[in-house]
Formats: structure tokens, C-alpha cells, sequence
């Protein structure tokens, strides 16, 4: 019935979005600009999070080591000489690597114990860049170059949030997407039916680093110095889970829709109520858990317009082929 | 008449439990074979083995020659060996006509083109007659159907063995004739099937030949009606019984 605008709607709409972000510098000051920076930074961390906390039904309570990771590496990079371009492939390839080595022990672990072990890796990548100061500077933090690449960063950002929205859009669709989403629902069973989950496991979390590095190497370039607290602190933590939860895990639009509601939320709070947002987290997570465990999108008033425009759940591997 | 499918001196401990002991048993290209016993017998641990899905102690499982024990579920069921489960296991949230592509598109040998998978799927679930169910999420579906579709999922991966654990049990009077047809047809498709089964008549009316398990050890072996009058088999379902009446009483 309406699987002409199934497969054409979804691509005008990005076209549309990338369209009017593009243009909008344009029109807007700084402030709504680094507001959208900020915005397209938590979507990719959410979007790229959902690829395992979501698809495959892992917790990776630790996914901003990556992005802390991508970070410090493309800073250091860059403060070896390299051009952008250099330093992100290599915050990008060093993540990436990272990523495949830690999958074997983690993926070892399942349920709470793999979000624990997750969340470990986080207080060993802040043990490490608080103390290796030679390379990381320390507590003291790292800067890059200075320069203003405020307006150069944005249309990154927003093109890396873009495009990380339209590769889970495409793995959803895929064999190996199949494969994910029935490692969540049965993985022994998956395995048993021919699936090589051990293999599956580890490449999506080697898929899930690289937009979380990259997008970690763009913050970078963005602020120009950085912290342990401020990429591998709790909050950086948190925010793709929680936006992931509060939007509805699993799904295309989830991310989408947790990253914009909660940064809104977080603006009108930020400005009245300063060091609240952690206490968000909190408060979120518990709302969302007593109140819609499926997140916004599975909600009544969100879910018939989302399948509507074919982004919704049932649109998966075996309507496209 | 060839073998297909050979255990030798198969041995399972769960810690001090015996759950298969010293089981040998072979099983010909295009037989449907029984496999019963009273419960905790040790048959859904026999299935487990012989998929990969747990290792025996002891023992090989020999599939067409090759010895396959020790190697994962994974490459077992490519090679050609595809099971259902006796409490149903099928993914809950995806779709009836997704639960069986992962059967096409990671259980064969050989994976088909992707513009195929969708009707390769379809076509298996028109066989067990959920042709009509096949955007149905899983979890939505009844008991009946789930165990359609299991097992339309198992033969999506083109098995030459097919083990089916108690698909009968729970069923009605003309659903277990309906699906009694199905296993002729898929025994038609020169598939083997290994079946499990408490309702005694479908394993007369299927099987050529049965194996009895009792407390992890073969009892008896033949073809059903020798099977149903060896005293041995006897004791151990009155055994049973007489056990169970005890423990409700
Ligand atoms: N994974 C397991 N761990 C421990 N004990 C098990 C396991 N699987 C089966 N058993 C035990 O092995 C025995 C045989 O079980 P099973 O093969 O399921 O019997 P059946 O299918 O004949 O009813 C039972 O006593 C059961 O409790
Ligand atoms: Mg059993």
C-alpha cells in the first residue's frame, strides 16, 4: 500500500534536513548554532549507542569511551602537525581497534554484567588519560591549535549526525541488522540457526566506535581542549543511553527523538537551574522506566505517525526485499 | 540404504547427574526415527548434542562420515543438521516471515541471493500454513503457530536432518493429523527426522524404527510395536507413572 513512500519519503527527508541545517547559518546566530553542534554531538552518541544497547540488546553503558577516545586521539594528532583530516581517521581507526580488542572479553559477559564491565572501561580510560600526562596532559587536559573552526565543525557535525542516522537506517534494513536484532531476542538461537554471533557481536561494536570517535575528534576541534572529566565524565556517559531509553530503543527514531527532547529539556533547565542536568539523568531514567518502557516512540501519540512515514519498527529486512 | 547420522558411546553429566549415558545409535538417510521416554529421560540433552548446542562428555556424533561434535551450533546447522525446541523459542519481536530468513539467510551452506531470501521464506511459511501470518511479530502468534513456525524456520535451512522436539504434544486431534501429513512431506523431501514424541500414536504411525531412553540409558530399541510391548519399556512408563501418581498424591 504505501511502499512507494516507504522507500522515497525517508531520503527526501534527509535531503530536506541536511538542506535547512546547511542554510542555517545563514539565518541564526551562534548561540542556536552551538546549540545544534551540542544536539547533532548527543544524536550520534545515541544513534551509534542503539546499534548494540538497542539492535543487539546490549547495555554498553561505556559508550563515550569512545568518543573520549576519538577525542584525545585526534588532539593529539593534531598537535603533532597533522591536518583535521589525519587526526580524525586516526581518533577513528585507534577507536575502532580499541573497540575489537575489548569485544572479546566483554561480549564474554551478558546482561547487567556486560554493562558493568562496560562501565569499567570507562574509569580505566580516565585513569589512563589522567596519568599518562606525557601524552594526555593529565588532569590538566589537552588543547589543540587555536583557531576558530566553530561554522567548519558544525556542518561536520551535523553531516556526522546525519550520516550515522542513515547507516542505522540501512543496518536495520540489512541481513547482518536480522542478525542483531534476533541476537537480542534469542542469541542462542540465533547461533543454533547458523548465525556467528561471536563474529556479529564484535563488528557491531566496532561499527557502533566510529561515529562515536569521529564525532568524538569534531567535538574536539570544536572546544579545542578538553578534560578526563569532560569526555570520560558521567554525564558524556549517560546522555546516549538515557536519550536512547527516553526516545525508544531499537528504533531509527528513538535516538532521534530522546536526543532532541532531552537537550531541549536540558536548555530551558541549564539556564534556570545550573548542575541539574545530572540529576535529569536520574529522574529521567526513573520516569521512563515506571512510566514508558518502550520511550516516546512506542508511545500512542508518536507511534501510528512514524509507521505512517515508514521509519516506525515493522519496516524492517523483509519489507525492503 | 546409507547412515546419516551415527552417536557413539555418547556420555552427558550435568555435575553429578547421568543425564545420557553410553548412547549408540545410528540412524538411515530418509528414516523417521522416534526417539521416546519417560520425562528427564535425557532426549532433549540427546538433540542438544547432537546440534552443538551443549558437548557431550564423552563421545563423537558422526554426520555423513564427519565426526561434528566439538564444533558450534553455528556450523553444524550449515552443514546441515536443523532443530525446533520443545518449549518454543522463536524471536519474539520480529516478524514470522523474519524469524524464518534467519533460518535462509544464515542456516544453509550456500547463502542465496538477497532478491530471493524473501520468497525462499515465504514459500516455508506457506508450507506449514502461515502464509498469511508472515507480518505477524512472533510473540502475537498462538502456541500452534509457533510451533508451525518453528519448525518452517528449521526447514528454511535446508536440512538433511531435522529434529523435532515434541511438536505434537499440545496439539489437537486434526492439528496432529494436519501436521503428521507435514512430516510425511518433509520425509518426502529426503529429509531425515528425528522426532521426539510423548503421544505414542503419532510414533506408530511415523516412525520406522524408535530408541527408548529411561535415567540417560538406551532401554530399548526397534521398530514401535516391538518397542511398545518390550517389558523393559513397560516397567519404565508404569515405573513412571506409579512415580508420578505418588508425587501428586
Ligand atoms: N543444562 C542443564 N543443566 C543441568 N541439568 C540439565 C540440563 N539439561 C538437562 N538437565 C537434566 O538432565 C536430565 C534430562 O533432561 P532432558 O534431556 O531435558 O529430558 P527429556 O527431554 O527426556 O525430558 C533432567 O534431569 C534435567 O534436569
Ligand atoms: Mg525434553
Amino acid at each position: 500500500m504505501n511502499t512507494g513512500s516507504r522507500t522515497v519519503l525517508p531520503p527526501i527527508a534527509v535531503l530536506c534536513v541536511a538542506g535547512i541545517l546547511c542554510a542555517l547559518p545563514r539565518f541564526v546566530g551562534s548561540y542556536v548554532l552551538v546549540w545544534i553542534f551540542l544536539l547533532a554531538v548527543y544524536l550520534t552518541l545515541a544513534a551509534s549507542y542503539d546499534i548494540v544497547g538497542g539492535y543487539m540488546g546490549y547495555m554498553n553503558l561505556g559508550h563515550s569511551t569512545f568518543f573520549g577516545l576519538g577525542a584525545y586521539a585526534t588532539a593529539i594528532t593534531l598537535n603533532m602537525g597533522y591536518p583535521l583530516g589525519m587526526a580524525l581517521i586516526a581518533g577513528v581507526a585507534i577507536s575502532a581497534v580499541f573497540a575489537g580488542l575489548v569485544s572479546y572479553p566483554l561480549f564474554r559477559l551478558r546482561g547487567a554484567y556486560f554493562a558493568l564491565g562496560t562501565f569499567g572501561l570507562i574509569s580505566l580510560m580516565e585513569v589512563l588519560s589522567n596519568n599518562l600526562r606525557g601524552l594526555t596532559g593529565g588532569s590538566g587536559g589537552i588543547s589543540t591549535p587555536t583557531g576558530d573552526h566553530s561554522l567548519e565543525s558544525y556542518y561536520l557535525a551535523v553531516i556526522t549526525a546525519i550520516a550515522t542516522l542513515v547507516m542505522s537506517y540501512l543496518l536495520a534494513r540489512s541481513t547482518f541488522g536480522l542478525a542483531l536484532f534476533a541476537i537480542r531476542e534469542d542469541e542462542e538461537v540465533a547461533r543454533a540457526f547458523g548465525t556467528p554471533t561471536a563474529l556479529y557481536k564484535s563488528l557491531a561494536l566496532v561499527i557502533a566506535s566510529i561515529p562515536a570517535s569521529l564525532i568524538g575528534g569534531i567535538y574536539v576541534w570544536n572546544v579545542t581542549y578538553i578534560s578526563p572529566p569532560a569526555v570520560f565524565g558521567l554525564e558524556i556517559a549517560l546522555s546516549p543511553v538515557v536519550m536512547a531509553m527516553l526516545g525508544g530503543t531499537g528504533t531509527l527514531m528513538g535516538p532521534f527523538i530522546g536526543a532532541i527532547s532531552l537537550t531541549s529539556v536540558q536548555e530551558i533547565l541549564w539556564t534556570k537551574l545550573p548542575y541539574f542536568h545530572l540529576t535529569t539523568y536520574g529522574v529521567m531514567m526513573v520516569l521512563i522506566g515506571l512510566f514508558m518502557p518502550g520511550g516516546l516512540v512506542r508511545s500512542r501519540w508518536l507511534k501510528p505517525l512514524i509507521d505512517r512515514v515508514g521509519l516506525g519498527e515493522k519496516t524492517h529486512y523483509a519489507n525492503v526485499s | 540404504m546409507s547412515t546419516v547420522l551415527e552417536c557413539q558411546g555418547i556420555y552427558r553429566f550435568f555435575g553429578g547427574l547421568q543425564a545420557l549415558q553410553a548412547i549408540d545409535f545410528s540412524v538411515e538417510q530418509g528414516d523417521i526415527v522416534g526417539v521416546i521416554g519417560p520425562n528427564g529421560a535425557g532426549k532433549t540433552t540427546l538433540f542438544n548434542v547432537i546440534s552443538g548446542a551443549i558437548r557431550p562428555s564423552s563421545g563423537r556424533v558422526i554426520f555423513q562420515g564427519r565426526r561434528i561434535s566439538g564444533y558450534g551450533p553455528h556450523r553444524i546447522c550449515t552443514w546441515g543438521i536443523a532443530r525446533t525446541y520443545q518449549l518454543v523459542r522463536p524471536f519474539a519481536s520480529l516478524t514470522a516471515l523474519e524469524n524464518v530468513l534467519m533460518g535462509v539467510c544464515f542456516g544453509r551452506s550456500r547463502h542465496p541471493p538477497r532478491k530471493e531470501r524473501a520468497h525462499l521464506a515465504m514459500a516455508e511459511l506457506e508450507f506449514v500454513g502461515l502464509g498469511d501470518k508472515a507480518h505477524e511479530p512472533a510473540e502475537d502468534l498462538t502456541l500452534v503457530q509457533k510451533k508451525s513456525l518453528e519448525i518452517a524456520r528449521a526447514m528454511a535451512t535446508e536440512p538433511k536432518i531435522l529434529l523435532l522436539d515434541e511438536v505434537v504434544s499440545g496439539l489437537t486431534p486434526t492439528e496432529t493429523a494436519t501436521l503428521i501429513d507435514k512430516i510425511r512431506e518433509i520425509q518426502a523431501r529426503g529429509i531425515t527426522v528425528i522426532m521426539i514424541e510423548h503421544v505414542l500414536k503419532v510414533v506408530m504411525e511415523l516412525c520406522k524404527s524408535v530408541m527408548v531412553l529411561h535415567y540417560g540409558l538406551k532401554i530399548a530399541e526397534g521398530s514401535p510395536s516391538e518397542v511398545v510391548h518390550d517389558p523393559e519399556v513397560i516397567k519404565a512408563y508404569l515405573g513412571d507413572r506409579q512415580g508420578s501418581e505418588e508425587n501428586s498424591a
